[in-house]
């Protein structure tokens, strides 16, 4: 896997920066979650990427959820493409839920199906593992 | 030269996916424009200063706040901030956000070019003060001068709408800025900033972070594009677009 020698081995969980809103005006960080289910949809947009995740409970009932990930020229930057992530791709996400409750999570990091883990770019400022931790709301 | 190499042959392996941390082949380079003119520093180039969400941190500690300014900060809640709206930075914070930003120095003004929300400050330098009876705006009016290896540079007139960082510090429309480039090296240089406003604070206050130059050239980042946040952000107001 020559591929992993250069780019694959991305670190993890060392937050981006990104200055769009405060993780707390949205996110919380009390509530992580983890989910595992297979890439609809991406939106290579600013200010943030957004896809979109289908997970299947244990009786197989499907709940679509959007995940916000970094923004696109930062993660350009770190070596994202816009085809990164794809339509069908098993995936899975640890992040935190949006305090309103919604199918909205923020994207820390993502793990690949082939077990890689990688940076997924998401919001700062205050949120965990952020380096510059901002005012928790 | 190295990672160049390995990012070059990670982008002509079989599996395009993610390159090495921090490197991107595919992106294009700043342009390189000649030097302003003798005797004064080249500024001239893509820069970006370390990301500072919260103005404390490079401060050292709480901002010299009044009663007024204190309880603007501690109120607000995260989904209060402007910037969420896709709402200008105003002229300081787009400095400190976690993008890079295009200096552009011609006789009598220098351009910034702001890659957040694709936006631009003008600085005259020609000379002129600032206009009698002006009206506040996001961005202010800007006017500088040079000494030395350093551009100066007085903001006033700028609108009460901006937050100065995204922790929820505020300002008045009282707000005078002075800025000072010092090139320190010819891939660096300090950005020293105080912020003088008697509406929020007892007194002046000054930070100072160094802008290191950069390899990539700035990108299009149109906020209102994709701004899917607004409906989940937990805010004290009526939600704006």
């Amino acid at each position: 896997m020559k591929t992993s020698l250069f780019g694959l081995v991305v670190v993890a969980l060392v937050m981006p920066a990104f200055a769009h809103h405060s993780f707390a005006a949205e996110y919380d960080s009390k509530q992580p979650i983890t989910l595992k289910g297979v890439v609809t949809h991406l939106d290579w947009m600013n200010p943030h990427v957004y896809f979109y995740v289908d997970v299947a409970d244990k009786d197989g009932k499907l709940t679509h959820w959007s995940c916000e990930a970094g923004n696109p020229n930062a993660l350009a930057r770190r070596g994202w493409k816009k085809d990164s992530l794809k339509q069908g791709d098993q995936i899975t996400i640890q992040g935190f839920r949006a305090k309103d409750g919604s199918s909205t999570v923020n994207a820390r990091s993502i793990t690949l199906a082939d077990g890689k883990q990688v940076f997924a770019g998401s919001s700062d400022d205050g949120g965990p593992d952020s380096e510059s931790k901002g005012r928790l709301n | 030269m190295k990672h160049w190499i390995l990012a070059v042959a990670f982008c002509v392996s079989s599996t395009p996916v993610f390159a090495q941390a921090g490197e991107n082949a595919t992106l294009p380079l700043p342009p390189k424009l000649p030097p302003p003119g003798a005797g004064i520093p080249d500024l001239n180039g893509v820069w970006e200063l370390p990301y500072t969400p919260d103005l404390e941190k490079p401060f050292g500690g709480a901002l010299p706040f009044t009663p007024l300014g204190a309880d603007k900060y501690k109120t607000h809640l995260g989904g209060d901030d402007p910037h969420g709206y896709c709402q200008p930075t105003g002229p300081t914070r787009a400095f400190h956000s976690p993008f890079p930003f295009q200096l552009v120095q011609s006789a009598g003004m220098t351009v910034v070019l702001f890659e957040i929300d694709h936006n631009f400050r003008r600085i005259f330098t020609d000379g002129r003060p600032h206009p009698k009876d002006l009206d506040t705006t996001w961005y202010g009016d800007s006017i500088g001068h040079y000494e030395g290896n350093k551009l100066i540079v007085d903001t006033i007139g700028i609108s009460d709408r901006s937050w100065l960082d995204t922790a929820g510090h505020q300002h008045s429309d009282k707000l005078h800025v002075t800025e000072v480039f010092e090139k320190t090296g010819p891939d660096a240089f300090t950005w020293t900033v105080t912020y003088n406003d008697p509406v929020y604070f007892t007194k002046p206050w000054s930070i100072t972070l160094t802008a290191k130059r950069q390899k990539y050239d700035i990108m299009e980042m149109i906020c209102t594009d994709n701004n899917q946040d607004i409906p989940h952000y937990i805010t004290s107001k009526p939600k704006a677009q």
